[in-house]
């Protein structure tokens, strides 16, 4: 991206955008900080900063499970919409047939239908046909949100890839198969990949639509960590909090390392 | 009704003195002068990268000169922000606003100026009319052609009767015949307006045929700065003979009113200046040379060489002949006697000694 | 786009979009489907089910659903204002930075976006409480403290600071692609910064801005956790009372019609202000 020409100089949109990340950045610091709080209240360590919040987690089995729980979850709903949302997306992007834009609407539709209604239709479903595996039904769920986002992201990435070097390819004498596996897919990596770390990340952190979902038998940690929130006032969910930023930051790392975000954004 | 009042002012109208700009550690422009009547017509000719599109920038007010002064009819406009200039530019991609209908496209920059309503509307119709664009008010620059959205752009400039018009290689991205036809309105449009206009192009012929003065530009300096036939009939640097193409070079001892080359004692005009004996280069026009069977006694230069390759350009014919132990290019008409040349034969060919222009050897002054 | 779609094997494109569509048609489509279909019945005391509009019509009726809804869309409408305003001149930065300090920027502002709405919600928490760290740091100056959250004020700071991401990623993708040259020939012909930015620089950004709007709104107007952190009882919108009811309650039937009537008046919300938006643009330079 070359730098532009047009340019609106002084200290106002320096200021303004030092603020807003400001605004963005200093919660979740604030959380970090109070996450090493020695005081049994919510606030900010003074003079001794304290691991006992981290230590007693292992009072929580709760959160370890959670946690599992999550991880688990998340790996499952990635793979699946990783395969589903690929195939759906090469079918969007590469063929023309009747019928093509609904389904490409139907497959983003998650996106826009609110969480808490899509997370009440499989719950009442599943209830009305007696089928309480919980972590079935949440998977279900994970699944059909975290598909979009594959499926935009290697959109993204087949739509940048000029079709003329698959045909090149064929036209040295490659087959079809061939030459999407050993030219195209190779290309269009980054996208899946990218898709499946996005898919991984949204079901990890997601509230809105599990609280349907989840039960004795199956929990995850952020509706742990909500359920926590709502009737404790200490800091064990800063710490708990802290722990799951670092997990994301160090999915952003991988990502950003191996892709490069900007890219991936775009 | 758009002309301006022609002043004699002993200052020139435009005036870039020394103007340097650096980006990073590269010289973009060095030490650039430049010196533009009122009323003219001005090029700024040169390869891609020899600062001709940075100098017209800075001519707008998007780039800030390291060093150096611009002066406009009187007045240091160097440090002026864009938008207090009176320099109004032609982009080469038009830039357009596309949120805005061709009218409002043209009106901008006489809102900007808070004119009132009736006085907009008369001058907008005005510039319309002055670069023969249909009524498209209600029209947006997507639904025009690039001849058309080249008319708005001009149109917006030219309605604020700016001091300085600035033209960013404006035809380039034009076809082959729209750019003729458009040539020819731009120099008509120039002879009505008698806006003094800055035009930047790396097209020979363009700057040839419609600027009265140009500068040929080289690595962020000018190298020769004339007329047209100035460029070209005394190109002043070896850059500046290569630029405009001067294929037959001829390089050799002189004397007074000759040259050898090899085998060959070549006229050239006594009037070109020899400072002594030595080396010296003369160029002549592939145009400027005839071949012919036979020898042709009314031009002082004629030799008998051997056709050595035949090209055919449709309306031109291009002819290498081998003289000696050099050899020329000789651009003549396709005509019937031009075409009973074969490769391999043997041909006179011939020049006047006045056709023949002395190149400079020392770099630019 | 022509190039990379082939017009014969058809049936490639159907065999590859089936897996997903099955799996949608089988947990998405038919639960969506019965969901709205269970908002128009419900069971007389005879255990049999008929079609009654009884549950739009209490919604619709109640001052307290009406309630509801008002507030849903009033804070998910600040949100999007708010998110509108910090984030274009973050955009506008954005587009003029050295690429190194965009990266760094963008990854700034990207990042809280992918941490837990429940972990950036617990964040405010801590900041906006009764004995938060605002709350603490007003008091040890000498200030009254202020009531922060449990109120509206606290849920559209909660909810804005989830979703600002969104909205900045929006401005800066479509601020990007304005050409430079043509904010150079406006300010040539005469504007200066404020000029440009406002008949130029803002009209140009407004698809980008609305589509940042209309996924902010979205968003804000279905979110569970953060209002119900933030608002406790007094700042009850839809999505919690959609959760009370059919968790709490078991009230499916109204939970149900609650979730049809969140989506249909979100849905007709984002048309009115995209025909608006789309309608407005056509305007004469004199107004």
């Amino acid at each position: 991206m070359s730098q532009k020409a047009y340019v609106l100089s002084g200290p106002l949109l320096p200021i303004w955008t030092s603020a807003v990340v400001f605004f963005l950045l200093a919660p979740l610091v604030v959380v970090t900080l109070v996450s090493f709080s020695p005081f049994d209240y919510l606030s900010l360590p003074t003079t001794d900063f304290s691991l006992k919040w981290y230590r007693r987690l292992a009072e929580h089995p709760e959160f370890m499970s959670g946690a599992l729980h999550s991880i688990l979850l998340a790996t499952e709903a990635a793979c699946t919409a990783v395969v589903l949302g690929t195939l759906t997306a090469l079918a969007i992007v590469r063929y023309r047939f009747p019928f093509r834009e609904m389904v490409r609407g139907i497959a983003t539709a998650p996106l826009i239908v609110p969480m808490v209604m899509t997370g009440l239709a499989i719950l009442m479903m599943f209830s009305s046909l007696n089928w309480f595996d919980q972590h079935f039904r949440l998977y279900a769920g994970h699944a059909i949100l975290t598909l979009p986002y594959v499926v935009r992201t290697v959109s993204a990435s087949l739509t940048g890839f000029d079709m003329n070097q698959e045909l090149a390819a064929r036209n040295l004498g490659a087959s079809p198969f061939a030459a999407f596996m050993r030219i195209t897919l190779p290309q269009i990596t980054s996208g899946v990949f990218a898709g499946g770390v996005f898919a991984f990340i949204v079901s990890f952190d997601n509230v809105g639509l599990s609280i349907f979902l989840v039960g004795a038998q199956f929990n995850i940690l952020p509706v742990e960590l909500f359920s926590y929130a709502s009737y404790s006032n200490d800091p064990m969910a800063a710490a708990v909090s802290v722990l799951m930023i670092l997990f994301s930051v160090v999915a952003i790392a991988l990502l950003e390392y191996c892709f490069g975000l900007r890219r991936l954004m775009a | 009704m758009l002309e301006q009042p022609k002043t004699e002012a002993p200052v020139p109208f435009l005036r870039l003195l020394g103007l340097q700009k650096r980006f990073g550690s590269t010289a973009v422009i060095r030490d650039l002068s430049i010196e533009v009547k009122q009323g003219e017509f001005f090029a700024l000719l040169g390869p891609s990268g020899c600062g001709k599109t940075t100098t017209l920038r800075m001519l707008a007010g998007f780039i800030a000169p390291d060093g150096g002064t611009i002066s406009l009819d009187g007045l240091s406009i160097e440090r002026l922000p864009s938008h207090r200039r009176d320099a109004a530019m032609v982009f080469q991609n038009y830039a357009l606003f596309p949120h805005m209908t061709v009218f409002d496209n043209i009106a901008f920059g006489l809102k900007m100026q808070k004119r009132p309503k009736a006085e907009i509307i008369e001058r907008v119709h005005e510039a319309m009319r002055l670069v023969r664009l249909p009524s498209y008010d209600e029209r947006f620059p997507k639904e025009l052609s690039g001849g058309q959205q080249q008319r708005v752009a001009l149109a917006r400039a030219l309605v604020l009767r700016p001091k300085l018009l600035l033209l960013d290689e404006p035809l380039s991205n034009l076809d082959a015949n729209l750019r003729k036809a458009l040539r020819d309105e731009v120099i008509e449009i120039h002879r009505v307006t008698g806006t003094t206009t800055i035009f930047v192009t790396h097209d020979l012929e363009e700057a040839l045929v419609m600027a009265d003065r140009v500068a040929v530009m080289n690595k962020g300096q000018v190298e020769q700065c004339g007329t047209p036939q100035d460029i070209f009939l005394r190109p002043a640097t070896p850059f500046v003979a290569d630029f405009i193409g001067h294929e037959n070079i001829l390089e050799g001892e002189v004397g007074q009113g000759w040259l050898k080359k090899g085998t060959l004692r070549i006229q050239v005009p006594l009037a070109a200046q020899v400072k002594s004996a030595g080396l010296a280069r003369f160029a002549v026009l592939a145009s400027n040379i005839e071949l012919s069977e036979r020898p042709l006694s009314q031009y002082d230069n004629c030799f008998l060489g051997t056709i050595t390759r035949i090209r055919f350009y449709g309306g031109l014919t291009r002819v290498t002949v081998k003289l000696g132990d050099c050899e020329l290019v000789a651009q003549l008409g396709s005509s019937g006697l031009t075409r009973q040349l074969t490769e391999g034969a043997q041909a006179y060919a011939a020049w006047a000694s006045s056709d023949m222009v002395k190149i400079n050897t020392d770099a630019a002054q | 786009m022509q190039r990379n779609s082939q017009t014969t094997p058809t049936n490639l494109g159907w065999l590859f979009s089936l897996p997903a569509m099955l799996f949608f048609s089988a947990f998405f489509l038919l639960p969506l489907g019965a969901l709205c279909l269970r908002s128009f019945f419900e069971t007389t005391s005879a255990g049999v089910w008929v079609f009654s509009l009884a549950t739009y019509k209490e919604i619709f009726t109640d001052p307290y659903h009406l309630g509801l809804l008002w507030r849903t869309l009033k804070l998910s409408a600040m949100t999007t204002c708010v998110s509108i305003l910090l984030a274009f001149p973050v955009a506008l930065h954005l587009r003029q930075m050295s690429s190194r300090t965009r990266a760094l920027v963008t990854l700034a502002v990207l990042s809280p976006l992918l941490t837990s709405v429940i972990v950036r919600t617990l964040a405010w928490m801590v900041l906006l409480g009764p004995q938060g760290t605002i709350n603490r740091t007003l008091i040890s100056i000498g200030w009254q403290p202020y009531q922060l959250m449990y109120n509206d004020f606290g849920v559209v700071v909660g909810l804005t600071h989830v979703f600002l991401g969104y909205m900045i990623l929006s401005l800066m993708a479509t601020l990007d692609r304005i050409d430079d040259n043509i904010l150079l020939a406006a300010s040539n012909l005469g504007a200066n910064r404020w000029a440009v930015l406002w008949h130029v620089m803002i009209p140009l950004s407004l698809p980008g801005m609305l589509t940042g709007a209309v996924l902010v709104f979205t968003m804000s107007a279905s979110t569970y956790a953060t209002p119900v952190l933030l608002g406790g009882s007094k700042a009850k919108v839809l999505a919690t009372e959609i959760y009370d009811l059919a968790i709490n309650y078991l009230e499916f039937g109204l939970a149900a019609g609650m979730a049809v009537v969140l989506l249909l008046v979100v849905a007709l919300v984002v048309l009115c202000v995209t025909r608006f938006v789309e309608g407005g643009r056509r305007r004469v330079i004199f107004e």
